[in-house]
């Protein structure tokens, strides 16, 4: 089977974490990508983005000053963006329906949830290679056509999980729960001691 | 823009882009190239065997600490301090099962999980809290790898029972 041809790819890999840019650096080099440049946030990466062309860029949403979603949006609509279209997967550990939504607001091309596995990313990449998103341009919005319904929703969702769980009964804990603490705190003493 | 335009009906506008990554790279074949996915996942586990998480991990687990003990003190201060431990809590998270702590993942969902639903401030609620915060700093001041057996089980499914409740 004749494979992409990633060498020719310039990624960006935009997170505060140095070591977790390392490990998409090995991933993407493993897979054969081999210009990846790193940024530790949002301003830095949009300095990258004005100084090089760069093909598609994987960022995480927590950072300072700048953060992905900030960052993705700048992209998007900032008027001395260079490259409004270029692809973005953002790699976050906020899974909940409505951040996953406010990401997508923000224009990005893809979503993928922490913890991050290879197999995940190499989907999301193939995934932006084999279905291009037209984009949209509205009076509030400019990026990926939102509409496409089958954006992988990355786990489950916590928040209507939630709301079904109920906010009540937690001024005091329940047996079962004061159950449950016991055990937990037995557990942590031991592996304290061990 | 030189991206090619199309009417889009009413108030908006669909734009094709200019290129896109296929036109760079070519076609792969259908689906996952395995080859190439067993390369990444071996280059993501050797990566992770180079780094030390539960050193790394500290200087975060400091700060918890701090701010578990300015709960304990202030057990009505909750909806100041659980946003901030929230998003250390949250990096742990993302962090752990990356560089081979999946218990700290799933720990830290279940903390995560129980301060989303945060609506009061009560004892009951300091003491979830802290019940995680322990285990997190035990968990990583032990260096204990992978679902962490049948402790790491204990653990984890008490917290997960707690919050659930």
């Amino acid at each position: 089977m004749m494979g992409y041809k990633l060498e020719r790819l310039t990624v960006m890999v935009v997170d505060d974490n140095k070591n977790m840019r390392s490990l998409v650096r090995a991933i993407l080099e493993a897979l054969g990508v081999s210009h990846v440049i790193e940024a530790q946030d949002g301003e830095a990466a949009f300095k990258k983005l004005k100084e090089q062309q760069i093909d598609l860029i994987i960022v995480d949403w927590n950072m300072e000053p700048v953060d992905g979603v900030t960052f993705t949006r700048k992209v998007r609509t900032d008027p001395e963006s260079p490259d409004q279209f270029v692809p973005i997967i953002m790699l976050s550990g906020h899974t909940e329906k409505a951040r996953v939504m406010q990401a997508r607001d923000a224009g990005i091309t893809e979503f993928m949830a922490k913890p991050i596995a290879a197999r995940a990313l190499y989907a999301r990449m193939v995934a932006v290679i084999e279905h291009p998103r037209t984009f949209v341009k509205t009076a509030s919005y400019f990026g990926p056509d939102r509409r496409r319904q089958d954006m992988p929703f990355p786990g489950p969702d916590r928040r209507s999980t939630a709301v079904k769980g109920g906010k009540s009964g937690k001024g005091n804990l329940s047996e079962d729960q004061q159950k449950a603490l016991s055990q937990a705190k037995d557990a942590i003493r031991t592996l304290d001691k061990s | 823009m030189s991206a090619d335009k199309k009417p889009g009906g009413k108030g908006f506008e669909v734009i094709q882009p200019p290129r896109t990554l296929k036109d760079k790279v070519g076609s792969g074949g259908k689906g996952l190239d395995p080859r190439a996915l067993e390369r990444a996942e071996a280059a993501m586990n050797t990566f992770k065997d180079t780094i030390d998480f539960a050193q790394q991990a500290l200087p975060e687990l400091m700060k918890l600490q701090v701010l578990m003990e300015q709960l304990i003190a202030n057990p009505t201060q909750t909806q100041t301090l659980l946003p901030k431990m929230f998003e250390i809590v949250h990096d742990l998270r993302g962090q752990g099962s990356s560089f081979g702590y999946p218990l700290v993942t799933r720990i830290g969902s279940s903390l995560c999980r129980y301060v989303e639903r945060h609506d009061k401030d009560s004892q009951a609620e300091v003491d979830v809290v802290r019940a995680h915060v322990d285990a997190l700093r035990a968990v990583i001041g032990s260096k204990l790898k992978g679902d962490g057996g049948e402790i790491g089980q204990k653990i984890a499914e008490g917290l997960e029972t707690l919050v659930s409740g």
